[in-house]
């Protein structure tokens, strides 16, 4: 999955960075705790979250994510914007409820392992 | 979908469960307990890292049918022993939230 | 880059004031007495392409002559007269131990190019004369050799990094959340520069942040200090206070003592101290109600290392 297709999947809307928007999502970690995000092993994932402060793009920053999502129709602060501006961090808005973007995700997700069964 | 298929599709860790039979009929995922409390429903599965005492009585308030506390987070045991008293279904996964809500969105009872 | 800038200017109108009108000035100037004609300075000035000229007489300043006046001389008929009854009298200098901001606002306010530079104040004793091009090629010349002064610095650092073992140092301010994160990104730029594997990396990075945001949070301020060696990664943390009343609870995870504030931002899920102890090969803390709180961390570089010390830790 690309980040353009993961934002097409949320609803969403790239306000930071969109000339990544061709890079790959490897996986995905939602929570409002940045100290359970931090516990996350994988790089290349997409940081999903219903918080809206500058530390989600340290947060991201320091754990190789590759782009952060603000749920529930959340407006990023502005520091958090300037941030990701400056460490290339693609942000993405998303009316959605972090359970509901969750399972779009999962279910184009069965989609794609079906389709590549056949 | 009832929760005792839940608990056995997620391989759920259960800590504190009275009703098995519940009718889980959607689910939330959220840590700060002001926005659970403010937008999650009754029936619903809720997804949370926390592990204190509160998550109970946001649980009983809102009727949800199950907590389950992800990531491996061991939950107090005052958080056991009042979900027990109130009969607020509670459970552990060792997997993290997005995981967990993407592949409950998965099984084919669970699909809208 | 609009601070950067801004930082740009007030350096240069820093220097302005440092400047001396003496260090800018140009001292070998032409000069003419009051009974030279005007057609003479004309030729002068078309040969050695200035565009004014102080006239002097007995060592003493008594006017000038521009191009204006040239051309006002060849107009009205008199450019083969001495200058001595139609040249400017009414004079503005400055003297040499001024700033050149002082020149730079004179030519301003009079709309000139040039200005005789005098001994000192209320003195007609010419010593050299200022042009803005003077403060301009002085101004580069400064800047010039303050850059290069930086740069023998920063060489003479490095090399004294690369003689001992690395050391980063970082001051943490409490109550300060924009800033909070700064130390960790800058430890990791570093040692991504220095080529140490990314999952090491990684490691580190989560180590400072959650001890960054712990001071920033909980205490009345500390310092971070990050030792790289050549086989492993020492994160230092102190605080001073007010101190961890019991560290044995404050290390298991979801315990917490951060009010509603903290946690709307994120922080304060009491997983902080459990998730550094899980990154790293070695951990320790100390806290005292006196003098606040010690952290300590170390990640190797090699797991082989890293594994003999978890087992001697445990």
């Amino acid at each position: 999955m690309k980040i353009a297709d993961l934002v097409e999947i949320i609803e969403g809307e790239i306000v930071c960075c969109p000339e990544k928007a061709q890079e790959p999502v490897r996986d995905f970690a939602a929570s409002d705790l940045l100290s359970d995000i931090l516990t996350f092993e994988k790089d290349h994932y997409a940081l999903m979250t219903g918080l809206t402060n500058a530390q989600i793009i340290r947060t991201a920053e320091i754990t190789n994510a590759c782009c952060v999502v603000i749920l529930r129709g959340k407006q990023p602060q502005q520091a958090a914007v300037q941030l990701a501006q400056s460490h290339q961090i693609p942000l993405i808005l998303s009316p959605l409820s972090m359970f509901e973007a969750c399972s779009r995700l999962g279910r184009r997700q069965g989609q794609e392992e079906a389709s590549a069964r056949e | 979908m009832k929760l005792a298929a839940v608990i056995d599709r997620l391989e759920l860790c259960p800590f504190a469960v009275e009703d098995r039979e519940i009718e889980v009929t959607g689910a939330y995922c959220g840590d700060l307990l002001s926005d659970v409390l403010a937008h999650v429903e009754a029936g619903a599965l809720w997804f949370t890292i926390q592990n204190h005492l509160n998550i109970v009585a946001v649980g009983q308030l809102k009727d949800v049918a199950c907590i389950v506390i992800v990531n491996d987070v061991a939950p107090d045991p005052q958080t056991v022993s009042k979900a027990q008293a109130l009969g607020v279904n509670l459970c552990g996964s060792s997997r993290g939230s997005a995981e967990l809500c993407m592949e409950l969105a998965r099984l084919p009872e669970f699909s809208p | 880059m609009g601070a950067f800038n801004e930082r740009q200017i007030r350096f240069v109108h820093e220097l302005m004031y440092q400047i001396k009108v003496g260090e800018a000035m140009t001292t070998e100037v032409v000069t003419f007495p009051p009974t030279a004609v005007f057609r003479e300075i004309q030729r002068c000035m078309k040969e050695k392409r200035f565009s004014g000229t102080p006239i002097v007489d007995c060592g003493e300043l008594v006017g000038i002559v521009s191009i204006d006046d040239i051309i006002t001389a060849f107009d009205q008929g008199y450019i083969d007269e001495p200058v001595h009854t139609r040249m400017t009298r009414d004079l503005h200098t400055i003297p040499q131990n001024y700033s050149v901001i002082a020149a730079s606002n004179l030519f301003a306010k009079y709309r000139c190019g040039r200005l005789p530079v005098v001994a000192r104040a209320n003195s007609r004793e010419l010593v050299g004369i200022l042009t803005f091009g003077d403060i301009l090629s002085h101004l580069l010349l400064k800047m010039n050799t303050i850059a290069e002064r930086i740069e023998k610095e920063e060489q003479s650092l490095h090399k004294t990094l690369q003689g001992a073992s690395d050391t980063l140092h970082f001051e943490l301010a409490p109550d300060n959340f924009d800033l909070a994160g700064m130390a960790s990104t800058s430890t990791k730029k570093h040692l991504q520069k220095l080529g140490v594997e990314p999952a090491v990396i990684r490691r580190i990075a989560v180590i400072c942040y959650e001890a960054e945001i712990n001071v920033i949070i909980h205490s009345l301020g500390g310092y971070m200090e990050v030792f790289i060696l050549k086989d492993q990664v020492r994160v230092h943390v102190r605080d001073d206070g007010p101190g961890i009343p019991d560290v044995e609870k404050a290390m298991h995870p979801g315990y917490t003592t951060a009010n509603e504030k903290i946690r709307a931002l994120g922080f304060g899920a009491g997983m902080g101290l459990s998730n550094i102890k899980r990154c790293a090969d070695h951990f320790s803390i100390k806290s005292s109600m006196e003098t606040g709180t010690d952290i300590e961390a170390v990640v190797y570089f090699d797991p082989s290392s890293a594994a003999t010390e978890k087992e001697n830790q445990a």
